[in-house]
């Protein structure tokens, strides 16, 4: 009873350590990926929804 | 659940921008309190009036200098109140991204991102504010050509070279609106023996101040107070006498923008040539700096469509887009 109690703890502590691990190692792509993601969020067409809402705000303030 | 925010903690004004709703709140960074028992009793547009007109126990004053806190307490507390003012209550704590001049040292930094937090924010992050301007002026800073952004702001003055979403070349000098507002403060002093306050140098800058010759240059009457006599006086300030004033400051506005022109890899180089520099921030209002610095660079400058706002809409821009913009905060950057 004892010794399958630890190797069940054993278990989940390995699959913990692979988790971790895998998680903490960058794939190939993964800085490529965040690249391409800062970059596209920096797109003018990302950044259009943030100034049509100041100028909607500043059209309603006017209209006011 | 609270909406995060960005907030451009400017020397001269403070924006915020909420998540998902826009610019909240925008007016000057100053805060009227009690100088005996220390309470709070104004902060923006209602402490700015009190500049220069308290009785002795009230002070108002501005926590910032050259874009550092020079008072932490009050700089907090003055947090904690826009906190309070945009719906930060003590349940709800937001994620705040705040600008701040990239000069900024190690341990100013610290203060900001601790004062922020001490106030009510849940996580503190902060951006350059040459970057977020460029974001906020909607500069092509995606792609891989040279934008030159100079944000001209009240305590400081920053030029910025950014290329595929990170800056190239960063030139800073603390120098700023509120230098060319003391630049005619001692010069009416000196000059005419009177003395005026904070406000009206600034009106004196906004009325007639330019960098370069202007047309239709008006000449303003100034009133303060006569130095030897003590009594109210009078006296006309022309055009070219604010010039000559505020020229030192210009010239060092103008050297680093320069400097920074020179650090930038020579490939970028051409893309000013054809694109140009774009002007941000209060000072960039100045008549005639615009031109100026075209003079004295050969490089065409553009004024931007939203000077006033452009940094806190890219700070806006990037709490918007916490995740995938992470890489742009100060410490984050891998």
């Amino acid at each position: 009873m004892t010794a399958a109690l630890v190797v069940v703890v054993i278990v989940i502590a390995l699959v913990f350590v692979v988790l971790i691990v895998s998680r903490r190692t960058p794939t190939s792509n993964d800085g490529v990926d965040d690249f391409r993601r800062h970059l596209d969020a920096l797109s003018p067409e990302a950044r259009q929804q943030v100034i049509d809402r100041v100028q909607h705000l500043e059209e309603d303030d006017d209209g006011a | 659940m609270a909406r995060d925010l960005a907030i451009d903690l400017g020397t001269a004004n403070t924006l915020v921008y909420m998540k998902g709703r826009g610019i909240v709140l925008n007016e000057p960074s100053v805060i009227a309190l009690n100088r005996q028992t220390g309470e709070v009793l104004a902060t923006g547009h209602e402490a700015w009036h009190m500049i220069g007109r308290t009785p002795g126990y009230i002070v108002a004053v501005r926590p910032l200098r050259g874009g550092a806190i020079t008072d932490f307490d009050v700089t907090e507390r003055m947090i904690r109140l826009l906190l309070q003012r945009v719906g930060v209550s003590r349940f709800t704590r937001p994620k705040v991204v705040i600008c701040v001049p990239s000069a900024i040292t190690e341990v100013e930094r610290r203060a900001v991102t601790d004062a922020a937090r001490r106030a009510g924010a849940a996580d503190a992050q902060l951006i350059e504010q040459p970057m977020a301007a460029a974001i906020g002026a909607n500069l092509p800073i995606d792609e891989p050509v040279g934008n030159m952004v100079i944000d001209i702001g009240g305590g400081t003055s920053e030029t910025a070279v950014i290329s595929l979403g990170g800056i190239v070349a960063l030139e800073a000098v603390r120098v700023g609106s509120f230098d060319i507002d003391n630049a005619i403060q001692n010069y009416v002093r000196r000059e005419h023996g009177i003395a005026i306050g904070e406000r009206t140098a600034e009106e004196i800058k906004v009325a007639i101040g330019s960098a370069a010759e202007t047309p239709d240059e008006v000449e303003a009457e100034v009133s303060g107070r006569d130095l030897m006599q003590g009594l109210p006086k009078t006296v006309v300030l022309t055009p070219e006498e604010i010039r000559y004033a505020i020229d030192d400051v210009i010239t060092q506005i103008v050297q680093s923008v320069v400097r920074c022109l020179a650090k930038a890899p020579p490939e970028l180089a051409q893309d000013f040539l054809v694109r140009g520099m774009y002007l941000v921030g209060g000072g960039g209002l100045l008549r005639g700096l615009a031109e100026r610095i075209e003079r004295e660079t050969q490089v065409p400058v553009r004024m931007s469509n939203m000077p006033l706002e452009a940094v806190v809409l890219g700070a806006g821009h990037c709490i918007e887009n916490y995740d995938a913009l992470k890489r742009m905060f100060m410490g984050q950057r891998r």
